[in-house]
């Protein structure tokens, strides 16, 4: 992992935290608490909530919730503790344009829900998954006109 | 009663200078307030003019941490001309392997004697540069923070290990910690290619989510410390960095009360 790689993962998890203000996981990924991510990180000032005195009953449903996290792979507390690595090797060209596509995607994600895409926990599954959703797809003559497109695309550079 | 950790293991990001200015800027607003110095290296207890409680004998800081039930508070603090301290002391180096051996609520000690402080509407705490007991000790209590960084790339990487550990007392101590302020320390003028891309790192990260401020480095800073004062003493030289720090204290006081 490169510095900028680096970087860019620790603004993440740093701006993760700041994206549900009623819950202090970092990586929580609640879809019902968007609106209220989006009202914290639309603020100029820091609308966020101290610590609140928790009821046991919403503690037992905190409890749950985080049992039901632990049971879904896309939804573990740490995707670097959880998860394997898998490393690629890319040409210059489709290493930049992962960053760039990366970018335009989160600020994209970040105008809608107001809170970032993670790169690490969203944005590299899902580029897996649509690619091999696509790949499914393409009959092996397909596969080479791509693998030809790429080779057009590198030779430009 | 509102208490700010000011810390970052990193050493040399100003975790001294901004403690004392902005608890002179808070009780320039007329708040009282008390300043704690939980590093054992004693900067800021020495440079408030403290060096003599720096040395003294028992009861001290460090007792306070060892049996937070069988002294009190008031035993130790001293009254500086513009705040309260809490000064540090030699024998907290030997602080943290005690901790670690007594193993009885090692990292709650401080908020045991938080607990018990009264009459104060502001603390703010120079926390030690490193991420031990201590410095546990110190986020625990405080529960907000205020992170000086440097506007170097170092500064950029160091935070990755002080997030680490938030999140790990999060985890294990159930309890919410909130960055309040980020303190962009000694911003030289001119600034360079690193200063520039690390403080628009920290203006992508933090903007809208948690308030940045600048802080230039200035030789009126330095040489107002250097008089036991912060730049809202009686005889502070006069500092345009007076007005960044009004405003830190104007952010802080909108935080919401314990």
């Amino acid at each position: 992992m490169t510095d900028d790689d680096q970087k860019d993962d620790l603004s993440e998890r740093l701006r993760g935290r700041f994206d549900d203000p009623s819950d202090n996981q970092a990586d929580d990924v609640d879809e019902t608490d968007d609106q209220e991510a989006t009202d914290a990180t639309q603020s100029e000032q820091p609308s966020r909530s101290m610590p609140e005195t928790t009821s046991q009953n919403s503690k037992n449903a905190k409890r749950e919730k985080n049992a039901k996290n632990e049971m879904n792979a896309m939804r573990v507390k740490n995707v670097k503790e959880s998860w394997s690595a898998t490393s690629i090797y890319l040409p210059e060209f489709l290493d930049r344009q992962l960053t760039t596509t990366y970018k335009h995607a989160d600020l994209g994600f970040e105008e809608e829900f107001g809170r970032s895409l993670q790169k690490t926990r969203y944005y590299y599954p899902l580029l897996v998954a649509l690619g091999m959703e696509r790949i499914e797809q393409m009959e092996a003559q397909e596969l080479q006109e791509r693998i030809e497109d790429l080779e057009e695309n590198g030779a430009e550079e | 009663m509102k208490s700010f950790a000011v810390a970052n293991q990193k050493g040399g990001v100003a975790k001294t200078t901004n403690t004392i200015n902005l608890a002179g800027a808070l009780a320039d607003r007329g708040h009282d307030v008390l300043a704690v110095d939980a590093d054992p290296q004693g900067y800021l207890t020495n440079t408030l003019g403290f060096r003599d409680a720096y040395a003294a004998d028992p009861p001290s800081l460090y007792s306070l941490f060892n049996s937070p039930r069988e002294h009190d508070a008031d035993e130790v603090i001293l009254e500086h001309a513009e705040f309260d301290v809490l000064p540090s002391n030699v024998d907290m180096f030997k602080l943290e392997q005690n901790l670690i051996a007594s193993g009885r609520r090692p990292r709650q000690r401080l908020e045991d004697v938080f607990d018990d402080l009264g009459g104060y509407d502001y603390v703010f705490v120079d926390a030690p540069p490193s991420l031990g007991p201590i410095n546990d000790n110190v986020l625990l209590a405080c529960r907000n923070l205020l992170i000086p960084v440097e506007a170097a790339e170092s500064s950029m990487l160091a935070l990755e290990h002080l997030l680490n550990q938030i999140e790990s007392l999060e985890r294990d101590y159930d309890v919410q910690l909130r960055e309040q302020a980020v303190l962009i320390s000694n911003v030289n003028y001119p600034l360079d290619n690193e200063q520039r891309e690390a403080i628009d790192w920290f203006g992508e990260t933090f903007e809208g989510r948690c308030p940045i401020f600048e802080i230039r480095k200035r030789a009126a800073i330095k040489r107002t410390l250097n008089n036991g004062a912060s730049l809202f003493g009686d005889d502070a030289e006069e500092c345009d960095m007076r007005a960044v720090y009004e405003d830190v204290a104007e952010t802080l006081d909108e935080v919401a009360d314990d």
